[in-house]
């Protein structure tokens, strides 16, 4: 059995959500997975000696940052669950203010709680396994639990997301003129918002041979400004520029 | 003496419990919220309205939709411009298919367990193995519907201010409707299941808000009413409703002339009893149960009822536009925005009552933002009722049990409640969760 636990920081729990909707597949899961620890739904939870810890979101307090260096020691591998973990996500965007402004604005003045700005989880920790995805696909989840049941190595897919456009014939949103992030970003998501009639907006971030300057190049001739194309990239905070 | 709950288990959220005691007597109770802040309003300004929906939906990712739905509804409203009727009932299919979602969710994953003395669902794996079949296919059918429509089940992509993004045909729509046939079916033995838990007799001292239009059990649209006879326009939510900061707490909370109030499902079919339809109705007869009531422990069972309600209501809806051979297509044209534009949004979040209000100038940006969520609605009447439940409970072993058994009650979504803020040190020994 593999002894899993897995832990929320600053996000949405969008992505136990999406753990969740795995549906009858838990049950077969938990007949290789024994889950120690998982606060939305367990009672008890135990986070000693962990073969797995899955991360949902990112520390925003000195709290959670102490929590997450505590509980990296105590797991043999971790992973990244979903973009806030694996680059901060949306509310990086936070980082366009200052945070005089933004306690400002969102409190009144009053900071409650002294926050730190989100950052990846690799920022502070080792990861060793991102799963992107806004949420995480769980596709994906099924790989790698594989992997690590059967001690094989997990693969990310290194494409982008024009591949998964041309693999399902969908029309080139960019040859429209619309300004899709898919050229730059990280496959594997089934191009869910091409698919839908949605630019690609970025949430599985760049992947390695990303051609950004290319992408860059077009979008400028095309009159965007640059800082309108630095808000398109920094939307989820995975974009490397 | 002081009992205290670190960290409440099988809700959304981070949140902590502490009960001060005095020999016998319970002399306060104080529900804490230790959420790390993410600044969504803050956030929010300064960024292209139309981009809204997509970054407000990452609020919450069990209520995504309404979240969109809803920045959706007041961006446009801030524009000067209103939906036509297709766009409204493609939105109505996503927030039926979405609340189902959600109450299956908390009532079977989150608050099940503590009715039948489990430690958690995991538990109930073994005794409980055709109800656990039921609840995950009703999950996985209504996150199928929200996919059909939203482009993904949790944070959908295709909701922005104007449009679905997403042509729907008919085929796609008697894709929905064979999954909610089911769906109809099978929410009526989940409803039975969950009308027939022993819950406590308690009544809260507060009133109850959420959104009426005389005629229907509205989610989307309608005028805040209270069971005790309030009612007000959307528009006038940010005087009637008060948020204050009371010392020594740190967290804001919402009063209503001077009380907190209660928002969800309970109030939702106590405001608008008369309009549950009758395969519903006719369940909460046969177990006794009626609206309005002011028990908070029946919201389970108001949950489990607006399943019911909400999933004949999709029914009928899907098939009258099957029948007129409805076809959407995006349209092209895009909202134009003028200075000064102000739009508030109200709707029914599976929680109760949410709010997104904004400003955007001629440029499309937004200059302000305003969320309140309905677990920030909740937040002072969650503790209220805490205080005048819990002495009849009285000091022992149950206590702990019955206090996490109101909590989860209310179904609260602690991510959600973006600008309610925490009321214990961030250092503090007791906030410490998991380890």
């Amino acid at each position: 059995m593999i002894r899993a636990g897995l832990i929320s920081f600053s996000s949405c729990a969008g992505c136990f959500v999406e753990f969740l909707n795995m549906e009858e597949d838990l049950l077969d899961l938990v007949k290789i997975v024994d889950v120690r620890a998982f606060p939305i739904a367990l009672e008890e939870n135990d986070f000693e000696n962990l073969d797995v810890l899955f991360v949902e979101g990112c520390p925003t307090t000195p709290y959670q940052l102490e929590e997450l260096l505590h509980l990296r020691e105590k797991a043999r591998y971790l992973v990244a669950l979903g973009t806030c973990a694996c680059y901060g996500g949306v509310f990086t965007l936070i980082k366009n203010h200052t945070f005089k402004d933004a306690v400002d604005m969102q409190y009144g003045g009053t900071p409650p709680v002294v926050s730190i700005p989100p950052q990846g989880l690799s920022y502070y920790v080792k990861v060793d396994y991102h799963l992107y995805g806004c949420p995480f696909e769980l596709s994906e989840l099924r790989a790698l639990v594989t992997a690590l049941a059967m001690g094989k190595p997990y693969r990310q897919p290194e494409y982008d997301v024009c591949a998964e456009c041309v693999l399902r014939d969908n029309d080139c949103l960019l040859n429209k003129g619309v300004p899709c992030m898919g050229p730059v970003i990280r496959g594997g998501c089934r191009a869910r918002c091409p698919s839908s009639g949605q630019a690609c907006t970025g949430c599985r971030g760049t992947y390695s041979d990303a051609n950004i300057d290319s992408h860059r190049a077009i979008l400028l001739e095309w009159g965007l400004t640059p800082e309108e194309i630095d808000e398109l990239y920094a939307k989820y905070g995975g974009v490397e520029r | 003496m002081r009992i205290e709950i670190p960290h409440v288990t099988k809700v959304e959220g981070h949140g902590n419990l502490i009960i001060e005691v005095e020999g016998d007597t319970i002399r306060d109770v104080r529900f804490g919220i230790h959420e790390g802040p993410r600044y969504f309003e803050a956030l929010l300004v300064g960024r292209k309205a139309m981009e809204v929906p997509e970054l407000a939906g990452r609020i919450c990712g069990i209520c995504t939709v309404i979240h969109t739905i809803c920045a959706a509804k007041a961006v446009e409203r801030a524009a000067g411009w209103t939906p036509d009727e297709k766009l409204e009932r493609l939105r109505d299919l996503l927030t039926y298919s979405s609340h189902i979602q959600s109450h299956v969710l908390h009532l079977y994953f989150l608050a099940l367990p503590d009715y039948l003395g489990k430690g958690s669902v995991l538990e109930m794996v073994e005794e409980y193995g055709d109800e656990l079949k039921r609840a995950f296919a009703l999950k996985k059918a209504s996150n199928e519907m929200t996919e059909l429509i939203g482009g993904r089940m949790v944070h959908p992509c295709t909701v922005i201010p104007g449009a679905i993004t997403k042509e729907i045909t008919v085929e796609t729509l008697k894709a929905y409707e064979r999954r909610m046939e089911m769906v109809a079916r099978e929410t009526e033995a989940m409803a039975r299941l969950f009308l027939g838990l022993q819950y406590p007799e308690h009544e809260t001292r507060n009133d109850l808000l959420a959104l009426r239009d005389g005629k229907s059990i509205p989610l989307l649209d309608g005028e805040i009413t209270s069971l005790d006879g309030l009612s007000f326009p959307q528009g006038e939510y940010i005087s009637r409703i008060e948020e204050r900061v009371v010392p020594p707490h740190t967290a804001k909370r919402s009063y209503v002339n001077g009380r907190p109030f209660f928002v969800g499902a309970l109030a939702r079919l106590g405001i608008n009893s008369g309009f549950l339809r009758e395969e519903a109705r006719a369940l909460a007869e046969e177990f006794g149960i009626e609206f309005p009531s002011r028990n908070t422990f029946l919201n389970n069972a108001a949950q489990a009822l607006e399943c019911v309600h909400y999933a004949h209501v999709a029914l009928d809806l899907v098939r009258e536009m099957i029948d007129s051979r409805f076809e959407y297509i995006p349209p092209s044209e895009e909202l134009k925005f003028r200075d000064g534009g102000e739009g508030v949004a109200v709707v029914e979040a599976p929680r109760g009552l949410l709010v997104h209000h904004y400003r955007v100038d001629r440029r499309g940006r937004v200059r302000y933002a305003n969320i309140i969520t309905p677990t920030a609605f909740n937040f002072a009447q969650i503790e209220d009722d805490l205080r005048t439940y819990l002495p009849s409970v009285g000091v022992g072993d149950a206590l702990k049990l019955e206090a996490e058994k109101l909590i989860r009650a209310y179904d609260p979504c602690i991510s959600c409640s973006a600008h309610v803020v925490r009321v214990k040190d961030a250092s503090d020994e007791g906030g410490r969760e998991g380890a």
